[in-house]
């Protein structure tokens, strides 16, 4: 087992570590093949952002734990060249943690995301938003989403888009004289990258 | 400008127009009036060359030009310019990469990004829009208000000649609907020409039209100037026996 510790960091995960235990505020950033198992350890009011991007990588499971007035965001891009699996699995317990996660993928293959979400009893105002949309270009994708909630006062959302490009969005770039190819790549890009837009990670994903 | 001939227009088998012929000159302001549900958006969209829509008959001129026989991006490229009722949100997509994607596609020449921003500022201070609007998602998360200034921002960069309004106030305050007459306003010269098409008068008092014509069973019943609006507003549609049909917008 291969262990981070983050206290307070920016910092981008090197190949080969499994743990990531968090304290303070830290943002952390996966690219490509680096990952394919990750547990991430929340202290009490601990608070972390992941930016996640995969351009036809390796299968990921993420698994969380927050353990009381914690808060993760969890941003992950992908493009499925071949087969892609992605787990997210979240385990609340305590008070007021907040867990959203947000995915933007486009499959041009089989996705399959799996996303688990525990609210373990005793704890309470506990938060878990999920919030995907996938687009299928030549290919399909398949989103299981499980929310176990056993703890009062909780709220947990969960939203699902899969589409191939939507037409009026493509008559859309056609009127403003973007050629077919060039819309389709302004609509493909925007999935890719339109979450990291304005951070440091989109220059260094680009 | 636009000559459209004697056209019939359907969708999914159902006529739409039958036997419209509308023209509009250089630098006219034509207004297209009826109620809700009666085929006047129908006009913008066949213009536009949405595939939807197939022309069962007749001809449509631009600036000399078959219509019928151009793609919707080549018609963008000859300089005609729809202002949809709803415009969609695109997330992700920032109206500056949507906008030189545009430039670049009609000029065919890279475009300058010091100058874009350059020239996109200019105009954003000229229409009182929040600079920050280049660099935000196409629509994203803006108001009804918010999303047709932007669309008045890519209009002041592509330069179209020909500016199609399909309800332009609609869901629109007066204040705002007023700001955005008179950046058209501004806009318009002798050189371009813009059709309105509304159920309200109250576009018409900011945007004087030359001619103004109002649409019942897929064609023109009756034409006129802004008196004729006046009239509308006064004894209604119902005045001139148009009423709301079943059919598509």
């Amino acid at each position: 087992m291969n262990k981070l510790l983050m206290d307070g960091e920016k910092k981008t995960l090197d190949e080969g570590i499994d743990v990531v235990e968090v304290k303070g505020e830290n943002i952390l950033y996966l690219i490509h093949h680096q990952v394919e198992t990750l547990k991430i350890y929340m202290e009490e009011n601990a608070t972390l952002t992941v930016y996640d991007f995969c351009l036809g990588g390796k299968n990921r499971q993420i698994e969380v734990f927050q353990n009381g007035h914690s808060k993760i965001a969890y941003i992950h891009s992908f493009k499925a060249t071949k087969n892609y699996h992605f787990t997210y699995l979240v385990n609340l317990r305590g008070n007021e943690n907040v867990n959203n996660i947000c995915i933007r993928g486009i499959s041009n293959s089989e996705a399959t995301l799996n996303i688990e979400g525990n609210v373990v009893e005793g704890g309470k105002n506990n938060e878990l938003n999920e919030d995907i949309k996938v687009l299928t270009v030549g290919g399909s994708a398949s989103v299981s989403p499980i929310l176990n909630v056993s703890a009062l006062e909780t709220l947990a959302n969960h939203t699902t888009a899969i589409s191939n490009i939507r037409e009026d969005v493509l008559f859309y770039f056609l009127s403003k004289g973007i050629d077919s190819k060039q819309a389709i790549e302004l609509i493909e890009n925007s999935y890719l990258y339109g979450m990291f837009k304005n951070t440091e990670f989109f220059n260094m994903i680009k | 400008m636009l000559q459209i001939e004697h056209l019939t227009v359907s969708i999914e088998g159902k006529v739409i127009l039958r036997d419209f012929s509308l023209s509009i000159k250089k630098g006219e302001i034509a207004c297209l009036m009826g109620p809700n549900g009666i085929g006047k958006s129908t006009i913008c969209k066949v213009l536009m060359g949405d595939p939807h829509y197939k022309v069962e008959a007749g001809s449509i001129f631009y600036k000399g030009e078959d219509l019928v026989s151009l793609d919707v991006v080549e018609r963008s490229h000859k300089g005609i310019y729809l202002v949809s009722q709803n415009p969609i949100s695109i997330e992700g997509v920032t109206n500056a990469e949507m906008l030189r994607a545009a430039l670049e596609s009609k000029t065919g020449e890279k475009s300058n990004f010091f100058e874009f921003n350059k020239k996109a500022k200019a105009i954003c201070e000229k229409l009182d829009i929040p600079l920050e609007f280049i660099h935000r998602g196409v629509n994203e998360g803006m108001s009804g208000g918010e999303k047709k200034k932007n669309e008045l921002l890519h209009l002041y960069l592509l330069e179209p000649d020909l500016i199609l309004l399909d309800e332009l106030d609609s869901g629109l305050d007066i204040d705002s609907l007023k700001t955005l007459s008179e950046s058209l306003s501004q806009y318009k010269t002798k050189e371009k020409s813009i059709l309105i098409i509304t159920h309200h008068i109250s576009i018409l008092e900011y945007l004087h039209p030359d001619t103004v014509h109002i649409l019942k069973n897929g064609r023109i019943i009756n034409s006129g100037d802004y008196n004729l609006a006046k009239k509308i507003e006064a004894d209604g549609f119902s005045a001139y026996e148009v009423c709301e049909e079943e059919t598509y917008e």
